[in-house]
């Protein structure tokens, strides 16, 4: 931890959005909301860069959005340099956002196509009065080379430019007004490779020659892993990773960091490695799992206390029990083929890779009543059955991002790190000793 | 006789600025069930070279020299009733972006019923049923009820397991993937690519993968064809290009991916931008970017040689396996030559050692 305040803290930001569904929800409002942001604490410290990385959907953008307020947070604190912005008057913000620039995703997209490069690049500088109109045009030119584009591209048109090119006009953009704070929303994510080297290296050099501070949000892991000293890792609203970059890439991890690790693809035609790959997309924030909001694609949930089971068979049973949750009363809505009456239990611990016999003897018995039931046409007994006997901490008790390891840098939101659920580790985790 | 062989294509679109050549004498072949990447940068022609494969350049393109030889049959010269039977039976094609694929207005079901009802002489119904099995083949759940949905109800990922189970509807010798994951995030590339990988091997189907993306190229494919201001600098096997890159444009490119584990305080970079192909450099295209270019790279053509050998080979008639780039070093023309080092994997343990 360093000892002074960072440049940037943000506690418990919360940014909801109103759902509407249909027209009458739109004209009268459906009162119900959608939570993108979802208690978020961060903080940015002078002169480094954050990497912020997960899955679209997440709320990256609305976590950025927000903090500056270009969208309203619903609740929450954002404090830069001791000042709450969350609190300040629209004019008190405008004289703030010459320190902090916010360069939107799609530069295409964020240039006014009817504008000249003098006027988009110029018109922070006349907005803010950061240079007398006399100096202006110099000025501009000075940007444009500082982002390396040619002075005499001023009087050019976007469309002009190729994307990479787009890219440096909205660099320029934001650094008319000499901000110290820049957060940088997929500023590569459209580019070439040899553009996106050029582009991220531009980056680098502006943050040494200007002492500039990051924050770089990106879903190319690789990228981050490039740019940033710490990065935080977002799902479903929540930070649930965050640390130095090597540590977070490094395990132990929480079990979403893993895998969007191994996911990378790899440029290397040898590399023979085990790729974790994840079920299934992001569930939609309105229909945000119980407990730990990773737990539904997690490939390694914690097994109820009572068992002592590996954790591809508490999987393989949490599918079994979501399809019977989700199921009406027949017995085809589990079953895909149909099968004779007394094949059914096995059949059914075929499809969903359950073993022919548990490994702990209490867990085959409830297991085997349970399918049992199924089989005989009971499938309410069988779902209650199921559902109350393998309960997993992981799906009604909410992880809270906590420290991890002695310095305090790294903080991880995942009940494995927790002390008080070690009875719940699969009986195959191989970091049983090692993540705490 | 190769799956497929492409000789000499040469495709032009005329615009108001003038004549842009977007691909200027490719010529590779793909053998049955092969994987061939084409790689490049944007504009190198990646994409005008698989739709000239389908018949798809439109006005103001035009091919204007080659052939295109599928099972020795050249497809610029179907009538359009041939290519019709040909396109999407044969030859199918996923595309970029999935959400552009699809049509808005039909549900997703009927869009790929018609394609097999197209090209198969199959009943309503039995298109119907082989199109819930598809679904239900590229992951889909609840396929039966889910038919009758439209795109817009689907998420990016579904959406493209849906554009891929219509490309393989009529099982296709050869699948065209332009760029099929670059629109989708990184944990559900894993999961579509790995699911094309299933399926082809499935069909046996062979694929012409276009792909900026060096590290999906590297699981995914045999061979890669470096694709530079619409011509071939490079071929060679996968693990010749990324262990023995031949070409400095190839090097470039390779050296600019940021690898996680690798401590590097810069990316190496290739100056400069791709060329204005109104109007290309002389000589060798590469040399205004090239770090090794000498007075002679600018004068004269390279063109495509053995690297090992340095003899002329075109890509038809050179072994598939053999590494063929477009350099002088190769000829010997160069006096100082090539002077880089290859470092394929970072520094980091457990994901791939290098040499």
């Amino acid at each position: 931890m360093s000892d002074d305040e960072p440049l940037l803290r943000v506690e418990g930001l919360e940014k909801e959005y109103a759902a509407a569904d249909g027209l009458l929800d739109r004209l009268f409002g459906s009162g119900r909301t959608v939570t993108a942001v979802d208690g978020v604490d961060l903080e940015v410290r002078e002169g480094e860069t954050l990497g912020l990385v997960g899955e679209s959907g997440c709320g990256k953008s609305s976590l950025a959005r927000s903090l500056l307020r270009l969208t309203e947070p619903t609740a929450g604190t954002v404090s830069y340099r001791g000042t709450d912005l969350t609190a300040l008057s629209r004019s008190e913000l405008r004289a703030v956002r010459t320190n902090v620039q916010y360069v939107p995703q799609n530069p295409g997209a964020s240039l006014n196509p009817r504008l000249t490069v003098r006027d988009i690049v110029g018109e922070p500088l006349e907005v803010h009065d950061v240079v007398p109109p006399s100096e202006r045009d110099a000025r501009v030119r000075d940007l444009l080379e500082t982002v390396g584009l040619a002075p005499g591209h001023a009087e050019r048109y976007p469309h002009e430019f190729s994307g990479g090119q787009q890219q440096r006009l909205a660099i320029a953009r934001a650094l008319a007004v000499e901000p110290e704070f820049v957060v940088w929303d997929e500023p590569v994510s459209s580019l070439d490779v040899s553009v996106q080297a050029q582009i991220l290296n531009l980056l680098a050099d502006l943050q040494d020659e200007f002492g500039l501070s990051y924050l770089f949000i990106a879903h190319d892991l690789s990228v981050v892993a490039h740019v940033a000293e710490r990065v935080a890792v977002m799902y479903l609203g929540k930070i649930v990773d965050v640390g130095p970059t090597e540590a977070v890439f490094d395990d132990p991890s929480h079990p979403y960091t893993a895998a969007l690790r191994s996911a990378i693809p790899e440029p290397d035609p040898r590399w023979e490695g085990d790729r974790i790959v994840l079920e299934g997309t992001v569930p939609a924030p309105s229909d945000c799992p119980s407990g730990c909001r990773f737990h539904t694609r997690c490939p390694r949930v914690l097994s109820p206390a009572e068992y002592d089971l590996a954790s591809d068979t508490v999987r393989a049973i949490r599918r079994l029990r979501k399809r019977l949750a989700d199921a009406g009363n027949g017995l085809e809505s589990v079953l895909a083929a149909p099968t004779t009456d007394e094949n059914v239990p096995a059949a059914i611990r075929d499809e969903f890779d359950i073993p022919p016999e548990l490994e702990d003897d209490d867990a085959e018995r409830v297991l085997a009543d349970a399918l049992e039931s199924v089989a005989t046409g009971e499938i309410d007994d069988g779902r209650a059955r199921l559902a109350s006997a393998f309960a997993t901490p992981c799906e009604t008790d909410r992880p809270r991002l906590e420290p991890v390891g002695g310095d305090g840098d790294r903080s991880i939101a995942c009940h494995r790190f927790d002390d008080a659920y070690a009875d719940h580790l699969p009986n195959d985790s191989e970091t049983r000793t090692s993540e705490r | 006789m190769a799956l497929l062989e492409v000789e000499d294509l040469v495709v032009q679109f005329y615009t108001e600025d003038g004549v842009v050549r977007a691909v200027d004498g490719i010529s590779y072949e793909i053998e049955r069930g092969e994987h061939l990447a084409l790689v490049g940068e944007s504009g190198a022609g990646k994409t005008v070279t698989s739709l000239a494969l389908l018949g798809l350049i439109e006005d103001p393109g035009e091919i204007v020299g080659g052939e295109i030889r599928f099972r020795g049959r050249n497809i610029l010269e179907c009538s359009d009733s041939e290519l019709r039977s040909l396109r999407g039976n044969e030859i199918a094609m996923v595309f970029q972006d999935p959400e552009t694929a699809l049509n808005p207005v039909y549900s997703v079901g009927e869009q790929i019923a018609e394609a097999i009802r197209a090209h198969r002489d199959v009943t309503d119904e039995q298109a119907r049923r082989r199109t819930v099995e598809l679904l239900e083949r590229v992951g889909v759940s609840d396929a039966e009820h889910r038919y009758a949905d439209y795109p817009h109800e689907f998420s990016g990922g579904q959406q493209q397991r849906i554009v891929i189970a219509m490309a393989l509807s009529c099982e296709p010798d050869l699948l065209i993937c332009d760029e099929p994951t670059t629109a989708l995030d990184v944990t559900v590339e894993a999961q579509i690519l790995e699911l094309l990988e299933e399926l082809v091997e499935e069909f046996e189907t062979a694929i012409q993968f276009v792909s900026h993306d060096l590290g999906v190229v590297a699981e995914r494919c045999d061979r890669v064809l470096v694709v530079y201001a619409g011509q071939v600098v490079e071929r060679a096997s996968v693990d010749d290009l990324y262990y023995d890159p031949k070409h400095p444009y190839t090097v470039g490119l390779m050296a600019s991916i940021p690898r996680l584990g690798a401590d590097r305080d810069r990316l190496p970079t290739i100056p400069g931008a791709a060329p204005d192909l109104i109007d290309p450099p002389t000589g060798c295209r590469f040399h205004p970017r090239c770090p090794y270019a000498e007075s002679c790279c600018a004068t004269r053509e390279p063109s495509l040689v053995d690297a090992e050998t340095g003899t002329t080979a075109t890509p038809l008639e050179a072994a598939p396996t053999a590494h063929l780039a477009a350099c002088h070093e190769y000829t010997g023309a160069l006096e100082d030559g090539l002077d880089y080092d290859v470092v394929v994997s970072g520094e980091d343990e457990g994901r791939g050692e290098s040499e």
